[in-house]
């Protein structure tokens, strides 16, 4: 997983190196053995007392990946943690930030210094298992999104999974990459995961003998149920939580064609169809606004398939992302962002699928891809990174967009294709 | 002595005087038409090669039936292809579908399943929407010559089970397709009338 982007890396320990005040903006500067390049984001550096090396580089790595950060990196050769820390050392390297990580009883104390304004803005304390293993990594990745909130009044997205299909099953892995396992236990080929909105539960759609319904599945019990009006034969296609989790949309799918429904997903009952395709257009790939009174959904009642929007109760129906008949590619998937700013698809443009991004502000889409089949996307709860699959580099699997640095990282590196992929929301309960 | 042994002594007499002369015996032969134990085995090689004959026959029937059933499954089963995108069918297999049906309206107890296949483009999930329209189009073709639609099901893989996992064009001309499953009624077919 190797990031694209220049990093600040500390090849030895040297004092008073004048790198006091900001270099020139897009100048690389070589000296002494550091490469610094000035720029808009803050330089951070995570630094950790003796036996707590592995919780310092999840860390390090959390912030890395959060994308708001020049996260120098220390070379193996520079002593770790100990006795007080040097903040006027890491203030000559014109770092913004130091983390302080130090074991106390039954945890970790994790103290963020603020050495522009030479205060402590954060001291916590967490029960991680300092191997940094298990669900305990969690709980660091916890405090990683701790630290980012401090510094940028915004929420990380450290302890977050993703969920995918590889195979005939649904996986999940956290979005570090670490802890992949198998998640859905059926026969048949599972697909199209979803996850519930307190993040207990997922939704998918299970092919087997020549029919889809939907299964629910507890992520911690590991129980099963069948959601009502998906097991009469068809495909249930592409089940979605409503954000307060008492309904769910799915897109039922038989000869009469492929059309919109709501079920109650509380007192699981009470299916309500919502629109009305039939033979003459299909309407499938539902996504709730974050308030809950809108849904995106796909549509080919132009012709081909285009993005469209309606109120949840299936009222006003209207095309979304401006097309231009035949000359706009198919347009598929639609997924809304956390905070209600945009919508992501993904648009056939001349040989290649690239992901796209429309902007309720300007009412224009953008490509975001232009490499190779980019398919899927899923919003983190950031609203800033999305993770699609991608046929850049080799095979198909899933990589991680940042919108605002445009930095790609690959997350999966599985046998066979890694397709459908849900990023989950930020998780607080027990989750195994 | 009585007058027989007097005469059987005469006939000694007379045989041991003449025995330098050999009697001339000639077995008289018994005159039939037919060796009555030949008959028998004559009959029991005819009835059996006569009950050979009729098993061979037996045999040459049922395969020609089998023959002319397995080339009923097979007209059955073949498979349609569409164009990209697209669920109409198309005019080069709309004998291969009336002969379906032909097949189908012969055998009332005959039931079967569509199965539309979609090529990778587009998305997963609006593939299996495209499969559904293409068993659906299938489907409503043959109920249009005849066949109750009770008897044809319908299913979609999508993208799923491609038969040619490349990416080209002659890849995904063979993956979008309809396939055609006998799922009842398939022991034993009658050819349709006046084929």
């Amino acid at each position: 997983m190797t990031a694209v982007r220049p990093r600040f890396t500390l090849l030895a320990l040297v004092a008073c190196l004048g790198l006091a005040g900001p270099l020139a903006a897009q100048q690389d500067v070589v000296r002494l053995g550091i490469t610094y390049r000035a720029g808009a984001r803050p330089g951070i550096i995570v630094l950790a007392a003796a036996g707590l090396d592995s919780v310092r580089k999840i860390v390090e790595r959390d912030l890395d990946y959060s994308d708001r950060f020049e996260v120098a990196v220390v070379a193996d050769s520079v002593a770790p943690l100990s006795g007080e820390l040097n903040l006027g050392l890491w203030r000559q390297y014109g770092l913004a930030w130091a983390v302080e990580l130090r074991p106390v009883i039954g945890g970790v104390e994790a103290r963020l210094h603020d050495l522009g304004g030479d205060r402590v803005a954060l001291q916590v304390q967490r029960g991680v298992d300092p191997a940094g293993s298990g669900p305990q990594r969690m709980g660091i990745h916890r405090l990683s999104d701790e630290i980012v909130t401090a510094v940028t009044g915004d929420p990380g997205i450290a302890a977050t999974r993703v969920l995918f299909v590889n195979g005939d099953a649904i996986w999940m892995i956290d979005s570090d990459g670490a802890n992949l396992t198998r998640v859905s236990r059926g026969t048949g080929k599972a697909m199209s995961p979803a996850w519930a909105p307190d993040g207990s539960r997922i939704a998918f759609m299970e092919l087997r003998d020549y029919a889809g319904p939907i299964i629910l599945q507890n992520l911690v019990t590991g129980t099963r149920q069948t959601v009502p009006g998906t097991s009469g034969g068809g495909n249930a296609l592409t089940p979605t939580f409503s954000p307060d989790g008492r309904e769910m949309l799915f897109a039922p799918s038989t000869e009469g064609g492929t059309d919109i429904s709501r079920v109650d997903i509380q007192r699981m009952c009470c299916v309500a169809r919502l629109t009305v395709g039939g033979k003459l257009a299909d309407n499938l790939n539902p996504a709730y606004s974050p308030d809950g009174r809108r849904v995106a959904f796909e549509s080919t009642r132009s012709g081909r398939n285009q993005i469209y929007v309606m109120d949840a109760d299936g009222a006003n129906q209207r095309a979304l992302v401006p097309f231009d008949g035949a000359s706009t590619g198919p347009s598929f998937a639609p997924v809304w962002s956390p905070d209600g700013q945009r919508i992501a698809f993904h648009r056939d443009i001349a040989d290649g699928r690239q992901i796209m991004v429309f902007d309720f502000g300007t009412g224009r889409a953008t490509a975001l891809t232009s490499l190779g089949r980019n398919e899927d996307p899923s919003w983190a709860p950031d609203s800033r990174h999305l993770i699609f699959r991608s046929t850049r580099e080799r095979g198909e699997q899933l990589w991680i967009l940042d919108l605002e640095s445009a930095r790609i990282r690959q997350l999966t590196n599985m046998n066979g294709a890694a397709r459908m992929p849900a990023w989950s929301p930020r998780l607080t309960g027990p989750v195994s | 002595m009585s007058r027989l042994a007097a005469f059987a002594a005469l006939a000694l007499l007379v045989a041991a005087c003449g025995k330098k002369e050999e009697p001339a015996i000639t077995p008289t032969p018994v005159q039939t038409d037919r060796p009555m134990v030949n008959q028998d085995s004559i009959d029991a090689a005819n009835a059996e090669r006569a009950r050979l004959a009729a098993e061979q026959a037996a045999r040459d029937a049922a395969a020609a039936a089998e023959a002319a059933r397995a080339e009923l499954v097979n007209e059955l089963a073949a498979t349609v292809h569409f164009d990209y995108d697209q669920y109409a069918i198309r005019q080069v297999d709309e004998a291969l579908l009336a002969r379906k049906a032909a097949i189908m309206r012969a055998n009332p107890n005959l039931r079967i399943r569509v199965v539309g296949h979609a090529d990778e483009r587009g998305s997963d999930e609006y593939n299996l929407a495209l499969g559904m329209r293409r068993a659906a189009s299938a489907k409503d073709y043959l109920a249009r010559l005849g066949v109750e639609a009770g008897r044809i099901e319908t299913a979609s893989l999508g993208e799923e089970v491609p038969v040619d996992p490349a990416s080209n064009e002659s890849a995904w001309a063979a993956n979008r397709r309809a396939e055609f499953d006998v799922v009842a009624g398939g022991q034993t077919l009658v050819r349709p009338t006046g084929s």
